[in-house]
């Protein structure tokens, strides 16, 4: 840090650098203690004051903190430690925005601080304004020209502005620094070599990326002897001669990589593409089977040729290959075969045929205790293998019973499988039957309790079937002994799956605050990840890794894509919608009790009741210490729900704004706020991604109808919308299109839903009716379970009275005979 | 059935999530990262056919160790149960070694097991080809004692010269 403290005297001069010397080496109370001597002295020092915030935001007294730090500025405005301090702290707390701008700041004072800049360049990476850490990059190296910090940093920072010719410049002239022989960064460091080879594939890869292939390919001649990553170089050698079109060397350097890995689908690949050959060519398929067959007769453990075959070969070529995989699966009792296979029941042929095939063996082992083509009776366990599969197979096109009742044949000949067990709860999760899921679940976990996998399985089921103690019960099964607070422990290890279920069956039970608390600590688990990234701006290029930097860096970019994130942020969204509506109409959702503080959960604290206790959580019972706000207070409490909710819907819109169901969501959300531009740009990016969605309608008919109950927005504008709307969609009405839609279920739900958000006796008696009929038969395959519960969901929204919900639970059931949710 | 290959970034998430659902020691995103930026190339991870990932092994140098070279370390190696018989965790620490050997120079991998976990002894020594070590005392949070196995690379790989006449 600049040491240009002005105005101290001079005992207080050395105090100040040894409050600096103690924030180095963390010791944050006393370093406070040493920053009061100096004000106790000189009362209003700018610097001091800034200084002592910083230690102040360490020790977790935030407010006060940024108060000092604030009137350390306002008093030394030109001073490059406040600055610079203020930045440090707001990098601390992950608003890397405002520490870029406080960073800037703190260089006018002190333009050549390597420190300041270094961590500014690291900031704006974060940030990814690539094109400023271009710039501050090569301030840096003007200033130090040597340390491979700089220049790989810098040269990092250029190719992800796309300037991969810049980034390769920086790389060759100042490579020699680490690569020649009497190379400062030989001495004393054990890992020279490998950062070598780190640092001579990563110039390659730029090199490829420049365009210049045969540049590439001969520098990697060049660098072979210095590299030690020999997959990545023997990689990057079938990859350059493949873009040179140098399909023989190509193809030998993959049949290298194959050698090295027979289970590599992208070498498979490779190897396939350097003969010119296509697997999506039908013309090509009869070569690449016929090349396939060799490798597998080289290779015959590779999983990854067993399967290939499969996915491009037709007819007869398929059964034949299908044959021998499955005989060599059942042979082996290998539990996922069915899994595999099923990536093949797109194609309807192939799954008929794989089910026929699987009936013949079952058949002949029953009659012949043996295959046809074989000379050897099979043991009695590949039969059991043939009917799990088969199972399975009648599970994918909806014969539950048929599943079940095999289910029962496997179970009976194997008690002891677990495999059998989870796939039989599936087949009744599939029926509609979850409790009936749960509890085979459970008694598959009964099997093997020192298993997590089946408990992770069961605590899921428990969740789906809202048995949140339950399950919280058996989570804590496997969690550490020795952590202070099991269930804090939980979200401590970033267990998203469990706080995703454990949200949606809160949302299930009408808990809507601790819903939103849950789907919270999913989202939270993510702002984490992103932030992870940040320590690695330095320690990534300190360690030459740049090209998994890279891969960290665009995988950053692309986080918030996650389908754990997406759900979790659609959920709290719709969590918030709901709350915002309810207090609307006057009825706000009020946040359920918590608890007296019962016995803290231990190991083998055992629970009385399964059934879901909905004012407290068993692990909630702890002291308020550990968690804040064990109820969802917090959230239900927010001043704006839907400014809450807004949050999330800008992030869904810039990462996974190419789904639906990402404008569907922000729709409900822009509306409200009555910021109606931004709901037609919702409605028109989904019309972009689906011209024909069901929920399209209903949002222009939602729009037009606030658009004329608003009498407060401009008439102009509301014109040019509803100008804009007539055009692109005419005249549009919730029922026209329904009935237009009339076998498609998914039209009548989300018009139901439409009319109901519409309002009053009669819109909401129409939905009722179109709901009536969703288990009809004119729907036909969308008559969904998913489909089908979201409608009974419906119905209770639409004023149905008891008796028409049974009367449609009773016609649901003929569609999901096994169901217990209707 | 399945396919192997290295770990990347965009694999983390699935990795945790399969760690989490499989094994009582878990671990930070950050450590996952941790790990991916300082040895990228020893980590690997199993993925069916529908892209998803089943197994995988994290797998790091030993910087404990104050004599060079350094030994190769597991720090943890999971297959999710469905996906059994396949022979993905030998699958996948054969990559694993290969690239310790080559990469860092190890010329041993060392991981710990618990010393009640049969079932994961029984793979590590049978199947996997290591065996114990020394016993750790008190080495899991929970106070259990651990084996620490080791097995010998030097004698499985030897170094590849390749030809420059491409």
């Amino acid at each position: 840090m600049s040491l240009t403290i002005t105005e101290l005297p001079h005992k207080e001069q050395a105090l100040f650098r040894t409050a600096l010397k103690l924030y180095e080496v963390k010791q944050f109370k006393k370093g406070l203690k040493t920053c009061d001597q100096i004000l106790k002295k000189v009362a209003n020092h700018g610097e001091t004051l800034a200084v002592k915030g910083m230690f102040l935001a360490h020790l977790d007294r935030k407010e006060e903190a940024y108060e000092m730090i604030k009137r350390g500025i306002d008093i030394s405005p030109a001073s490059s430690i406040s600055w610079h301090v203020y930045g440090i702290v707001c990098r601390f707390d992950e608003n890397y925005a405002e520490a870029a701008k406080c960073y800037e700041e703190a260089l006018k004072a002190d333009s050549e601080n390597a420190t300041i800049l270094r961590e500014l360049a690291q900031l704006y990476t974060q940030l990814r304004q690539y094109q400023k850490a271009v710039e501050v990059r090569t301030r840096i190296l003007k200033i130090n020209p040597d340390t491979p910090q700089y220049w790989l940093g810098l040269a990092v920072a250029h190719q992800m502005t796309g300037r991969n010719d810049l980034a390769l410049n920086v790389i060759s002239t100042h490579e020699h620094i680490v690569l020649d022989e009497g190379s400062p960064f030989k001495a004393n460091n054990s890992n020279y070599r490998c950062d070598v080879s780190e640092l001579l594939m990563y110039k390659n890869w730029v090199m490829e990326l420049t365009g210049d292939y045969q540049m590439a390919l001969d520098n990697l001649k060049e660098i072979r002897p210095r590299i030690t990553d020999i997959t990545a170089w023997k990689e990057q050698k079938a990859k350059l001669l493949l873009k040179l079109d140098r399909k023989e060397a190509a193809a030998s350097a993959y049949q290298e990589l194959i050698e090295r890995n027979p289970d590599s689908n992208t070498y498979i690949c490779g190897y396939l593409s350097c003969n010119g050959l296509d697997i999506g060519r039908a013309e090509d398929r009869d070569a690449v089977l016929e090349i396939v067959r060799g490798l597998q007769q080289q290779f015959p453990a590779s999983s990854a040729l067993k399967f290939l075959p499969l996915t491009f070969c037709d007819g007869d070529d398929f059964v034949k290959e299908a044959d021998k995989l499955a005989k060599y699966a059942l042979r082996k009792g290998i539990p996922s075969l069915f899994t595999s296979m099923k990536t093949l029941y797109e194609n309807k042929t192939k799954g008929e045929t794989l089910g026929r095939l699987v009936e013949g063996y079952a058949s002949q082992l029953r009659d012949t205790k043996r295959f046809d083509d074989s000379s050897e009776d099979e043991p009695s366990s590949v039969s059991t293998w043939c009917t799990f599969y088969l199972a399975q197979h009648a599970d994918y096109y909806g014969n539950h019973e048929r599943a079940l009742q095999l289910m029962e044949t496997a179970i009976s000949a194997s008690p002891d499988t677990v495999d059998l067990y989870m796939v039989k709860a599936r087949i009744l999760k599939h029926a509609g039957d979850i409790g009936g899921a749960r509890d085979v679940m459970d008694f598959g976990r009964q099997k093997d309790l020192n298993d997590r996998f089946i408990n992770t399985k069961t605590v899921k089921y428990m969740l789906h079937n809202n048995e949140v103690d339950e399950a919280e019960k058996n989570m804590v099964l496997f969690v550490r002994d020795d952590a202070s607070h099991k269930i804090q422990e939980i979200v401590e290890t970033q267990t998203i799956w469990y706080m995703r279920e454990r949200g949606h069956a809160y949302r299930r039970l009408g808990d809507i605050g601790r819903a939103l608390k849950h789907f919270h600590q999913v989202l939270d688990s993510f702002k984490t990840y992103h932030n992870d990234q940040y320590d690695f701006h330095t320690y990534s290029i300190r360690k030459f890794t740049a090209r998994a930097y890279v891969d960290i860096l665009e995988w950053e970019d692309r986080v918030f894509e996650h389908p754990m994130y997406v759900d979790s942020a659609v959920s709290a969204i719709g969590c918030y919608v709901e709350l915002h509506d309810r207090k609307a109409a006057g009825a706000p959702f009020e946040p359920v009790p918590v608890e007296e503080p019962k016995k803290p959960l231990t190991r083998n604290g055992a629970s009385k009741s399964g059934q879901h206790n909905l004012a407290a959580g068993v692990g909630e019972a702890k002291p308020a210490a550990v968690d804040a706000d064990p109820n969802g207070a917090a959230f239900v409490n927010a001043p704006s729900h839907l400014e809450s909710a807004l949050a999330f819907v800008e992030v869904l819109e810039k990462s996974v704004g190419s789904q639906a169901e990402t404008h569907v969501t922000a729709f409900e959300v822009h509306l409200r706020m009555k910021k109606y531009f931004l709901a037609l740009k919702s409605i028109n990016l989904l019309r972009a991604i689906e011209a024909d969605h069901p929920a399209l309608v209903p949002m222009v008919v939602r729009i037009n109808a606030a658009l004329d109950a608003d009498a407060s927005f401009a008439a102009p504008m509301k014109a040019a919308l509803k100008g804009q709307l007539a055009k692109a969609f005419g005249e549009v009405s919730i029922a026209a299109t329904v009935g237009g839609h009339d076998t498609l279920l998914p039209f009548a739900l989300a018009g139901a839903r439409g009319l109901v958000s519409l309002g009053g006796g009669e819109r909401v008696a129409q939905a009722k009716e179109m709901v009536m009929q969703a288990a009809a038969e004119r729907f036909g395959e969308s008559r969904t379970l998913e489909n089908l519960v979201a409608a009974r969901d419906l119905l209770a929204k639409s004023g149905a009275s008891e008796s028409e919900r049974s009367a449609f639970a009773a016609e649901a059931r003929k569609v999901f005979p096994l169901a217990t949710c209707f | 059935m399945i396919t192997i290959r290295q770990a990347k970034a965009g694999d983390e998430i699935a990795m945790q999530n399969c760690n989490l659902t499989n094994l009582p020691e878990n671990y930070h995103m950050k450590y996952y990262l941790y790990h991916l930026a300082t040895w990228p190339e020893l980590s690997f991870v199993a993925e069916n056919e529908q892209g998803r990932l089943v197994g995988y092994v994290l797998a790091k140098m030993n910087e404990d160790m104050t004599t060079t070279p350094l030994d190769g370390h597991v720090t943890s190696l999971s297959v999710m149960r469905s996906y059994r018989r396949l022979g993905i965790a030998e699958r996948l620490m054969n990559q694993a070694q290969r690239a310790m050997f080559e990469v860092f120079d190890a010329k041993c991998v060392s991981l710990h097991v618990r010393i009640s976990n049969t079932a994961a002894f029984a793979l590590y020594k049978k199947t996997l080809g290591f065996d114990i070590d020394h016993t750790e005392a008190k080495y899991y949070a929970d106070g259990e004692d651990a084996y620490s196995m080791k097995k010998d690379l030097t004698s499985l790989y030897k170094f590849e010269m390749d030809s420059l006449d491409f």
